[in-house]
């Protein structure tokens, strides 16, 4: 089976003098869901980065392509990096996702403004389309970024922290919504947080940032609480209630 | 009212009153991105570099070497005529491929090193102009911003410049608001955002070159920022602040101009900084009286 993205024995970083990573070897196939998690500052906006080709690797290789064209990412990034000062309506930014299609000094065509449209009712907030973005909250503003990555037609959706700052019953909405992307509309997803109970439920492989390096595998292989507890440095205990996986802190050391 | 007409008719104040319909023009549009990307500093700063450029082109060492790289290529002696431009626009060239550094600002604050440009282009503007031989100071006054003074050759630059900046501005303005926006993700759709950045400054810096030429630092950075400021109290639409900013802009210019051949006799530039200021306080009480009715 061909990889959509494929590191081989990547180091990231900015220079040989500042390497984050070493040693990266993870394979993203068609269809699948991952979760990457990390402690802050553990390196995963450099792995992100470099996914999204934005940062070359320092050594070692990483292909991201679909049938020898390059890959069409569909990029969310964490909201607060958008500026909210812009006066640009909710449609004209998921519009911007049809940008890479249209072509440079061409204006987007009614057919850019329907399959904007068609994003925003996929995402549930198709009544929003001709409010500013500033006005919106932060949960809608989230929804909107993922409308305009949808637009973008990706073959690998890339979200950023997209629950960073949401209270539960957004940041449950949220990750319905991007679990159903990826079951009905057979979406590769990326969902990269900093927090592992993000990700615990929702996705179907884990990798975990840790002492500068990357161990990956399927959820049952990756939530176990020896391994926890050794790539977080602390006792980890993991439960299973009803099929779902909780991730919570123990008492003593690993 | 016969004194304005009259006053009209005469060539000096027609050329005034069309550069400086040019500069609000391009200045105001240009001046909405100035404020939404939050580079209101940089724009002072580069108007101040342009402003350094231009008193360099009479500081006499500077001369000395100029007069010496004329004689030894004559290809070079029609720049003679547009010392104080060429000048300008080298340092403001230098100053905008410094400003749209993706790099800076990551180890000192990037207010600081703006206000260590701003803060000294403004010393060196003066010690430069402190050496000037006095036959040369009239000439420098004229050439660093008096729009009553414009000559037909600076008319002749600032309508190139403001056509090619406004076309620049019109065709790729879905990209231009696509980086100010959102750079990273206009990377990762295929935008190569630091060349879009670089295009965008480069029309902004030739373009405060070229005013400040005509109009001086004072008007120029006021068209940068007050009508785009008025403009963004008034509407929540991009494309209407964008009408509203160049509205006001000419407005300001109009009636700024009218008021210094008037009776009142005021300077022109800061009459029609005072209508910028005017127009500013009028959104902003607009502004308020809009937020009540929606209140109500």
């Amino acid at each position: 089976m061909t990889a959509l993205v494929e590191f081989r024995d990547a180091q990231l970083g900015y220079g040989r003098r500042d390497i984050v990573l070493r040693d990266i070897n993870l394979r993203i196939h068609s269809g699948e869901y991952w979760g990457i998690v990390g402690p802050n500052g553990s390196g995963k906006t450099t792995l992100l980065r470099t996914l999204l080709g934005l940062l070359r690797p320092v050594a070692g290789e990483v292909v991201a392509q679909r049938e020898g064209a390059p890959l069409r990412f569909g990029y969310v990034p964490q909201r607060e990096t958008v500026d909210a000062l812009f006066p640009i309506p909710v449609l004209d930014i998921v519009v911007m996702g049809r940008y890479g299609r249209i072509g440079v000094a061409k204006r987007p065509g009614k057919r850019d403004r329907e399959i904007a449209r068609e994003c925003l009712d996929h995402v549930g907030i198709g009544n929003l389309a001709h409010r500013n973005y500033p006005e919106l909250s932060g949960g809608q503003r989230q929804r909107v970024l993922i409308a305009r990555a949808l637009a973008t037609e990706p073959d690998l959706l890339v979200l950023d922290e997209p629950t960073h700052g949401m209270d539960m019953p957004s940041e449950h909405g949220l990750l319905e919504l991007v679990r159903s992307l990826h079951t009905q509309r057979g979406l590769t997803v990326v969902l990269v947080s900093h927090l592992l109970g993000s990700v615990a439920d929702s996705t179907d492989r884990i990798a975990i940032i840790a002492h500068g390096s990357l161990e990956a595998g399927t959820r049952e292989e990756m939530l176990t609480a020896q391994r926890l507890s050794r790539l977080y440095d602390m006792e980890v205990k993991v439960h299973q209630i009803d099929g779902r996986f909780a991730v919570m802190p123990g008492n003593g050391a690993p | 009212m016969s004194t304005v007409l009259e006053m009209l008719q005469e060539g000096f104040v027609q050329d005034a009153l069309k550069a400086a319909l040019m500069v609000a023009l391009i200045c105001s549009y240009l001046g909405v991105f100035v404020v939404l990307k939050r580079i209101v500093f940089v724009g002072a700063a580069l108007s101040e570099t342009a402003s350094l450029g231009a008193a360099l082109a009479f500081f006499p060492p500077i001369v000395t070497v100029f007069d010496q790289v004329v004689e030894a290529a004559p290809a070079f002696e029609p720049l003679r005529h547009y010392k104080p431009l060429v000048f300008a626009l080298t340092l403001m060239l230098l100053s905008v491929a410094f400003f749209s550094q993706q790099r800076l600002g990551r180890r000192l604050p990037r207010e600081a090193i703006i206000g260590v440009v701003f803060a000294g282009a403004i010393g060196l503007t003066l010690l430069a102009r402190s050496q000037v031989p006095a036959h040369a100071e009239h000439e420098m006054d004229a050439l660093i911003g008096n729009i009553l003074g414009v000559e037909p050759l600076e008319l002749t630059e600032l309508a190139v410049a403001s056509v090619v900046i406004g076309l620049l501005q019109i065709i790729f303005y879905k990209e231009f608001v696509l980086v100010s926006f959102d750079p990273e993700v206009a990377r990762t759709l295929g935008y190569r955002a630091h060349r879009w950045e670089l295009l965008w400054y480069l029309s902004l810096g030739v373009m405060i070159a070229v005013s400040i030429h005509v109009a001086g630092t004072i008007l120029v950075f006021a068209y940068l920022v007050m009508p785009a400021t008025a403009a963004l109290m008034l509407s929540r639409r991009m494309g209407v602040v964008l009408l509203l900013a160049v509205l006001v802009g000419v407005a300001s210019t109009l009636a700024g101009v009218l008021l210094s051949i008037s009776p009142a006799d005021l300077p022109t530039s800061p009459a029609i900084v005072g209508c910028m200021v005017l127009h500013v306080a009028a959104a902003w009480l607009l502004r308020g009286v809009i937020g009540r009715k929606k209140a109500d």
